[in-house]
């Protein structure tokens, strides 16, 4: 079954099944030698600021005062309270925990994220940011639904499963997020509170009338048999769980984002989880009683106490080389201010991912604020918002962008945001280690025996692992060496099915090499 | 009850035209200063703190629809709702009341002056852009849906631009036809501008405007204001119109499922009948509920409830709480808690998801699935649990089921089984098994013999007041309730 599972993720990814593996040109890219398996334990969490953040007031253009000062004398940050992160930009005074974390490396700030013809409605431009549809496309599946549909083809039917008991997606609060919608239904399994789920009755399973009515009967008792198995693995990961930081009180965001990093510590499989806070349609008194105060401030103290909270948890915890942030809302807000000490419906705006493996630092040009800018134009896009998922997509669960390409938008560009802790495995030249030793690319021959030339300068041994890939231990042994020869290693156990593999190899006096095979 | 008449009348009495509910009521003081507390302000110009009429908009659905005679006309309205997927939210009460009135006067009505109706509303021409569709500057949006969605529906693409039933061509010679309509500037109008719609002539496109072959080459000439009644003639015209209507109809009501043999069998009779009776919906539903393949086995009770007809059946056949008194405010209250039981549920009635309306009701194959899921199926028992449990209450003030007066409605409450039998029978579409059966009894008597169910209940009928007498039954009947609402078979219809 296993086996089954895999190839069918493989196929539908592609994955190289090049026959001989000296033939394979690893290039340096993260896109190909990350080798983290679309089944891996990397997690996404989805912060939706609902309402059309105003980045202006969140992420200030240093170099624009002249401007600012013009088009929004009632709104804009002063200069001298705006928390800088570099000498152009800066973050609004409320904001000194990503503002840390920004310094520790663990912040990538993507500047006027958007897409072209921007909808300045919150429901149809929500649809667009949450499906990952062009302006002019109606796409009812959500952008992370389609992927996962890749990985689950045909959910829920035959979920959970021995090999994939935990929900695909976890939804903070009352709704299914609609990123998770998939072909069939939504992937997110909501919870409100991992403490306290609900469960069901179990479901009689007895035999059902052939015919619609037993159909749906059958349906909805798989599904209540589903909930209660996802109920049951969301409390066991639960408490088994535990926070390592007491998080802000009064902060809705820092309370989901508690619960979540509670349920990855707990072993939760869940590959993304939603999380939710609205507030930010700040039309009026958007800044109140100065202008690092009032509504606004207050919702960014709260994203950013909660998020630099989490951050902290996770690290402590172990797991920030697993768990990225990102935050997304659906338009930034206009240029000029409003008549209401606040700033209407806008375009693009700037994104955070946060995390221990994100490339840390500033994507994008700081926002151009011209004194005569109209008052209908919103901050112009710069960088389209698939881009952002499809580049997070190839980075962090290493899809292809052939595939990212079918997903989002078929003009899908590449950036590196959070390939930090992909590993970089070497081309297929020899590679000389510290002590001397020179290992070769991995090559097979026809009776699918692993080879590789080395060259020691001593007698000595090689030890060597294999990691299939979800990291787990598939082989490993060690082989004596002595001078300039082809070694056999291993050859190709039937268990193992087709696909990528790691291989780890250390010398005698303990330098390491890490090597890419692929079985076909 | 309906099954103790004849099955004729009884369908009479279901279709038959229901006089329209009472407009909703300004329910709360200190709101809405230029109207009366338990007047109505859906003439009201909006003066002062007007947020409550949303409130009061839903509480007035959603308490129509618990308490409204056994009739067609609540189902209907949302069948409308669903079918001009007009989503609205947060706009002017009285435009979303309009339209909701418009839904009930045509509840089972004529289609086509439905159509008529529905083309010139100041919801649908805000909504699908029609207040912008000007000579100069033709906006497709509403002739588009009027086709593709609300009538003739689009068929097989055969060939660039031409959809079998309708063409890019006949998309565009419509919306030139449609110009012209525009709403007054009523939004949130403290003056007596009229939530209305006008024909201003002057935006109008009065040359020709050729159809397709789909449409027998037709020419629409300028018929100012009552051009947009020609285009709908024109439309009616085509079979495929009462077609696509009677399939919609058949959807929503018996199954999501149309093969051939229903296509034939069932579908084009219909669509015959309908065409028959100059598109008066009554008969054709008269022949599509008393038709031999409504009782079928095989679509009987298959129907996932959708998040309406899941908190009716529960609370209705207790009469809901109509027997506590609550007031005007706590009564509007408790009606716009439903519209957030069936929000939580996925169901915004003034929210369509998409023109196209509900997924459950457009997209296959799940279909009517989309209703359940692994958290939606935890609000539905979350919130049968609520509605049944005794701490339960209404910003404070405590309301309890009527368990008395239910139990007293029973035939024979006393004998268990026969009590449970009853019961079934109301709140399921289709027989338990005995096991299923045995486990809801458990629950129920949890331990009593049947006899002491005799001695508890008829002491709990002679002194329904007394805790002492009281609290064994009740419990008991919550605790079984509970079970019977947690069921697969009761998220079915």
């Amino acid at each position: 079954m296993k086996r089954r599972n895999f190839l069918q993720t493989a196929a539908v990814f592609g994955l190289p099944t090049i026959v001989p593996i000296a033939g394979l040109s690893a290039s340096k890219s993260s896109l190909f030698t990350s080798l983290i398996a679309p089944e891996s334990d990397r997690v996404l969490v989805i912060v939706h600021l609902f309402g059309g953040n105003d980045g202006l007031n969140t992420v200030i253009p240093l170099d624009q005062y002249a401007g600012l000062t013009k088009v929004r004398p009632l709104v804009y940050i002063e200069n001298k309270l705006a928390l800088k992160v570099n000498d152009n930009l800066a973050l609004h005074p409320r904001m000194t925990g990503m503002q840390n974390m920004f310094s520790d490396g663990n912040l990538n700030i993507v500047q006027s994220v958007g897409y072209p013809k921007q909808n300045r409605s919150h429901f149809r431009s929500t649809d667009i940011w949450t499906s990952g549809s062009s302006a002019d496309d109606i796409e009812r599946t959500g952008w992370f639904g389609r992927y996962l549909d890749k990985l689950h083809p045909g959910f829920p039917v035959g979920y959970p499963s021995s090999e994939q008991p935990h929900p695909p997606a976890i939804s903070l609060g009352n709704v299914a997020h609609a990123s998770c919608e998939g072909a069939n239904i939504n992937f997110s399994q909501t919870v409100v509170d991992p403490n306290n789920v609900t469960m069901l009755a179990k479901a009689d399973m007895g035999a059902t009338s052939n015919d619609f009515y037993g159909t749906e009967l059958d349906f909805i008792r798989t599904t209540i048999t589903q909930t209660n198995a996802y109920n049951t693995v969301i409390s066991k990961a639960t408490d088994a769980g535990r926070n390592t930081v007491s998080y802000p009180s009064g902060n809705t965001l820092a309370d989901q984002l508690k619960e979540v990093a509670r349920m990855i510590s707990g072993g939760l499989q869940t590959k993304v989880y939603t999380v939710y806070l609205g507030g930010f349609d700040t039309h009026a008194k958007q800044v109140t009683p100065d202008t690092s105060n009032g509504n606004h401030a207050n919702s960014l103290r709260e994203v950013s106490d909660a998020i630099s909270a989490f951050q902290k948890d996770i690290k402590q915890l172990g797991l920030d080389d697993r768990v990225l942030g990102m935050t997304f809302s659906e338009f930034g807000r206009r240029i000029r201010q409003n008549a209401s000490q606040g700033t209407d419906h806008g375009d693009a705006g700037p994104m955070f991912l946060f995390g221990g493996c994100v490339n840390g630092g500033v994507i994008g040009d700081n926002v151009e604020v011209h004194p005569d800018v109209p008052q209908t134009e919103g901050v112009p896009m710069q960088i389209d918002f698939r881009d952002v998922y499809g580049s997070i997509l190839v980075d962090w669960f290493n899809v292809k962008s052939t595939l990212v390409k079918q997903l989002l938008h078929q003009e899908f560009k590449y950036m590196p945001l959070v390939g930090k802790c992909n590993e970089e495995l070497p081309d297929s030249t020899d590679v000389v280690t510290e002590d001397g030793w020179t290992i070769g690319d991995p090559f097979s021959n026809s009776s699918n025996e692993v080879r590789i030339t080395i060259s020691s300068p001593s007698s000595s041994k090689l030890r060597y692992s294999l990691f299939d890939g979800r990291g787990r231990l598939v082989l490993a042994n060690e082989i004596s060496v002595s001078g300039t020869a082809d070694y056999s290693l291993f050859t190709r156990p039937t268990r193992l099915p087709s696909g990528s593999y790691v291989l780890r190899m250390a010398t005698g006096s303990g330098s390491t090499s890490t090597r890419k095979v692929v079985f076909d | 009850m309906i099954h103790s008449k004849g099955l004729n009348s009884a369908v009479d009495y279901l279709i038959k035209t229901q006089s329209i509910p009472p407009p909703p009521l300004k329910h709360k003081e200190g709101t809405d200063e230029g109207v009366e507390l338990g007047k109505t302000w859906i003439n009201s110009p909006y003066v002062g703190l007007t947020k409550f009429r949303g409130q009061s908009l839903d509480g007035w659905y959603y308490m129509n629809l618990m308490k409204s005679r056994t009739n067609l006309q609540d189902r209907m309205v949302f069948f409308w709702l669903n079918y001009f997927g007009i989503s609205y939210l947060s706009k002017d009460a009285r435009a979303m009341y309009s339209y909701l009135r418009l839904y009930q006067e045509m509840a089972v009505g004529n289609f086509k002056t439905m159509i008529q109706r529905i083309a010139v509303e100041p919801a649908m021409l805000d909504f699908l852009d029609g207040h912008t569709n000007h000579k100069s500057n033709p906006n497709e949006n509403f002739a588009r849906e009027l086709m593709e969605l609300f009538t003739i529906q689009k068929g097989e693409q055969v060939a660039q631009g031409d959809y079998t039933n309708y063409t890019e061509q006949d998309v565009v010679a419509l919306a030139r036809a449609l110009t012209g309509w525009r709403n007054y500037k009523f939004e949130y109008a403290d003056d007596n501008t009229p939530v209305a719609s006008y024909f201003d002539s002057k935006a109008h496109d009065t040359g020709d405007k050729q159809l397709s072959h789909r449409f027998n080459n037709a020419v629409i000439k300028n018929g100012g204001a009552n051009e947009y009644k020609e285009v709908i003639d024109i439309i009616f015209q085509q079979d495929e119109t009462s077609r696509a209507f009677c399939r919609e109809l058949y959807r929503y009501f018996m199954f999501h499922e149309i093969t051939d043999k229903v296509e034939i069998e069932v579908i084009e009779p219909l669509a015959a009948t309908l065409r028959a009776n100059n598109f008066e919906i009554q008969p054709v539903l008269k022949e599509l509920f008393t038709s031999a393949h409504f009782y079928a086995g095989t679509v009987r009770g298959a129907i996932i409830k959708n998040p309406h007809d899941f908190l009716t059946s529960l609370l209705r056949p207790f009469k809901e709480y109509q027997h506590i008194d609550l007031g005007l405010n706590r009564s509007y209250e408790q009606g716009a808690r439903y519209k957030g039981y069936s929000d939580e549920l996925n169901l915004e009635y003034l929210n369509s998801p998409t023109v196209s309306g509900w997924k459950a009701y457009c997209d296959a194959p799940l279909y009517y699935r989309h209703w359940i899921s692994p958290s939606l199926l935890q609000r539905r028992l979350q919130i049968a649990q609520r509605c049944v449990r005794e701490n339960n209450h209404i910003n404070g003030d405590p309301i309890d089921l009527n368990w008395i007066g239910f139990i007293n409605s029973l035939s024979n409450p006393l004998d268990v089984d026969n009590m449970i039998e009853e019961i079934l029978l109301i709140f399921l579409s289709r027989d338990l098994d005995a096991s299923q059966v045995a486990r809801l009894k458990d629950n129920l008597l949890q331990g009593f013999s049947n006899r002491e169910w005799i001695n508890q209940c008829s002491a709990f009928i002679a002194k329904p007041n007394d805790q002492w007498i009281s609290r064994p039954i009740t419990d008991r009947l919550r605790q079984f309730f509970e079970a019977l609402f947690g069921l697969a078979e009761f998220q079915l219809q």
